[in-house]
């Protein structure tokens, strides 16, 4: 889930964002919490104020020694005068006992046990189980608000009142219910957003992918793309990379090709040598076959080593090497070479395939391949090039395409066909073509790249007669940029 | 036949020389791609053996100049690298065939044997009237009958007979059969075509070799209706 960058940021900015809402949600409902009792505790004390206001003081008498405070039958505030209204009114003595209770608040235990000292105010909550209509028993939150008054010396009372917080809480929980669905709401706008600025941010990085399939696609050489400043370095890093391994390989292609001509032209002079000795004696011609053998070897061995170490090999960008040209190109040396044999070379080109890839290994494998049809056939050559399909569905490519030579010379034995890959194996020294010159190692190195580029060689019987080495190049095409 | 062979070996080069003088070529060596320009352009050839890698100028560039000049002469490249692409190249730039080394002398004779059949329409021997030339065993027949000649004479005829109806000078003539220093002032050249055309003129009646005053000579032979 998280493999791909996008998907990470979305995973953990999703987060973030889910942690961020929940506390704005928090922090709000608890603001407003606060704020609504703010307000209570103002109106407890606006209705203190009333309370008080028409509250008298008898003083001590023989009925009353300690005195008594008087209230009228019915207070100013109607909700003190009906029963379970939700604002209750108490007058407590110092041991909590009632000394006066508005109406609403009858039979009301005393709630809030903190006595509030002279003057000032104590807040609290509580809970009280009563009643309904319907006499089902319902909790009753109360906000308890007491505040210590002296009648007489040394004696504090508190005026308790108590407002029924349901209808804040039932507040409190709508705006709960709105904010998370306002909350909810945003986020869902913000992770949008952040989806378009995630587009739009990672474009570059898609530019990047696309240029990079281009590169391996051989469209372009370099990474051409405008990028950010961010990224600037990382391209111009990449782009040297890709300079640095293009000299390498051109490096190291001179440097054997060098290595190449400094070891083969002694060869060829030494090989003239011992052709001009003359023996004499049995034991100084046996020594010259050794020697003409050895020498052989060597040259093999130089020149498949050689050659097999200059193709084949992977790179960071190969070039997309169209192919319909370089079969034309070798076709057109081949029929100078074979101008004493004259070779007719017709070319199928089924589909415009491409190579992608060194161009000299395309044209190690089809030279080799060609050569040996021309050499080995009976004047007549097809190269085929097309797109593979697959056999369920003739119509669909499936992106690999093929290279096929054919000849109609005598063809290979089924016996022989698992050999004739093989390096140094000369069909012809088997049989009658005994005069065809070649060293067995074309075949041989047109396998080696094969299995290098990642490709498939077969040889079976072509319908000409002769052989039918078919090359199936692998589906470079499909490995799309998937940004 | 007279064959430039560009090599910058110096033991390559001598044995290429060896082996081509052997078959009865007539053989100009250059040591580096410059040389064997200069000298392809300014003398009459009937073959080049042009190795690649040459210093000064490379083969391919030497093939492609001789070629831009319409010298139809042809070439067969010897390479190293042993890689189809610098076949491709050398053949693409106007040569004729390959050979890559380590090659083996007898390839290399074959090779320019097949080369220079190719250029005469593969043919084995020349004829005129009762005149045969055998270019293999370079032999020549009159009348059918063996007709004894020098290897100059014989050189001169077989020069002059692959360039049926076409002007030689003297100069060309004289650069095919001797080595850049000779005296080009002296008359051997006219020595020569007058001790051929009398061997060939033994009946009095075949004289295909003509002296166009200031031009050179033209073979030439009607057969007679």
């Amino acid at each position: 889930m998280l493999n791909s960058l996008r998907s990470r940021l979305l995973f953990y900015s999703g987060l973030l964002l889910s942690a961020l809402m929940l506390l704005l949600g928090w922090a709000v409902v608890k603001l407003y919490y606060s704020s609504q009792l703010n307000e209570l505790r103002e109106q407890m004390r606006l209705h203190s104020h009333s309370i008080l206001a028409v509250a008298e003081y008898q003083e001590p008498n023989h009925q009353h020694s300690d005195g008594r405070v008087v209230f009228p039958a019915a207070m100013a505030e109607p909700l003190l005068n009906s029963p379970d209204s939700g604002f209750y009114a108490q007058l407590v003595d110092q041991n909590n006992r009632v000394i006066w209770a508005s109406r609403s608040a009858q039979r009301y235990p005393v709630l809030g046990q903190q006595t509030a000292p002279l003057g000032e105010w104590r807040y609290s909550t509580a809970t009280r189980t009563k009643q309904d209509v319907s006499e089902s028993q319902i909790n009753e939150t109360l906000f308890v608000a007491r505040f210590g008054i002296q009648w007489q010396p040394n004696v504090v009372t508190n005026l308790v009142l108590m407002r029924d917080m349901g209808p804040l809480l039932l507040r409190v929980e709508g705006l709960k219910h709105r904010l998370w669905v306002i909350l909810s709401l945003l986020s869902a706008m913000l992770i949008g957003i952040q989806l378009l600025v995630l587009k739009w941010g990672m474009q570059p990085l898609k530019q990047l992918a696309v240029d990079l399939h281009a590169l391996q696609q051989g469209k372009q050489a370099h990474l051409l793309g405008r990028y950010p400043a961010e990224l600037k370095p990382l391209i111009a890093n990449l782009n040297h990379v890709l300079e640095t391994e293009r000299n390498q390989r051109e490096r190291y292609r001179n440097t054997l090709s060098d290595l190449s001509h400094s070891l083969k032209t002694p060869l060829t002079v030494a090989n003239g040598v011992v052709e001009k000795l003359q023996p004499k004696q049995p034991i100084a011609v046996q020594e010259k076959t050794e020697l003409t053998q050895q020498l052989s070897r060597m040259s093999q061995i130089i020149q498949y080593q050689l050659q097999r170490s200059m193709l084949g090999g992977q790179s960071l960008a190969f070039s997309a090497v169209p192919v319909r040209p370089v079969i034309e190109a070798v076709s057109d040396a081949l029929r100078k070479v074979y101008a004493d044999k004259p070779v007719d070379i017709r070319h199928v080109f089924v589909d415009a395939c491409e190579f992608i890839g060194d161009e000299n290994d395309l044209m190690e494998i089809t030279g080799n391949l060609m050569d040996n049809a021309c050499k080995y056939g009976a004047g007549q050559v097809r190269v085929t090039t097309q797109h593979c399909k697959p056999k369920t569905n003739t119509t669909l490519e499936d992106g690999r395409w093929q290279l096929i030579v054919e000849d109609n010379g005598q063809g290979i034995q089924a016996e022989q066909l698992h050999t004739v890959l093989q390096r140094g194996v000369r069909l012809d020294t088997l049989g009658e073509q005994a005069n065809v010159h070649g060293q067995g190692l074309g075949l041989a190195l047109v396998k080696d790249i094969v299995v290098a580029l990642g490709a498939q060689i077969s040889v079976t019987r072509s319908d000409l007669g002769g052989c039918r080495f078919a090359v199936t190049f692998p589906n470079t095409a499909l490995v799309k940029a998937d940004a | 036949m007279k064959i430039l062979v560009i090599e910058d070996d110096q033991s390559l080069r001598q044995q290429l020389a060896s082996g081509l003088t052997q078959q009865g070529y007539d053989l100009v060596t250059a040591q580096d791609g410059q040389e064997g320009l200069f000298v392809a352009q300014n003398y009459p050839l009937d073959l080049l053996v042009v190795d690649l890698g040459l210093p000064k100028v490379n083969g391919l560039d030497v093939i492609r100049a001789l070629r831009k000049d319409n010298k139809g002469i042809p070439i067969l490249i010897l390479t190293a690298r042993g890689g189809w692409k610098a076949k491709v190249e050398g053949l693409e730039a106007g040569a004729d065939d390959y050979l890559e080394k380590p090659f083996h002398m007898e390839e290399l004779q074959a090779r320019v044997k097949a080369l220079l059949r190719r250029v005469t329409g593969h043919k084995n021997r020349l004829s005129a009237g009762p005149l045969m030339v055998d270019l293999e065993a370079q032999q020549v027949q009159f009348a059918q009958q063996p007709l004894e000649l020098t290897a100059f004479e014989y050189k001169i005829l077989e020069y002059l007979m692959r360039r049926t109806g076409k002007v030689v000078s003297k100069t060309v003539l004289t650069d095919y059969l001797y080595d850049q220093d000779f005296d080009r002032d002296s008359n051997v050249i006219e020595v020569l075509v007058g001790r051929l055309r009398k061997k060939l003129n033994q009946n009095g009646q075949f004289n295909p070799i003509q002296t166009l005053r200031g031009r050179g000579y033209m073979f030439s032979w009607d057969e007679p209706c």
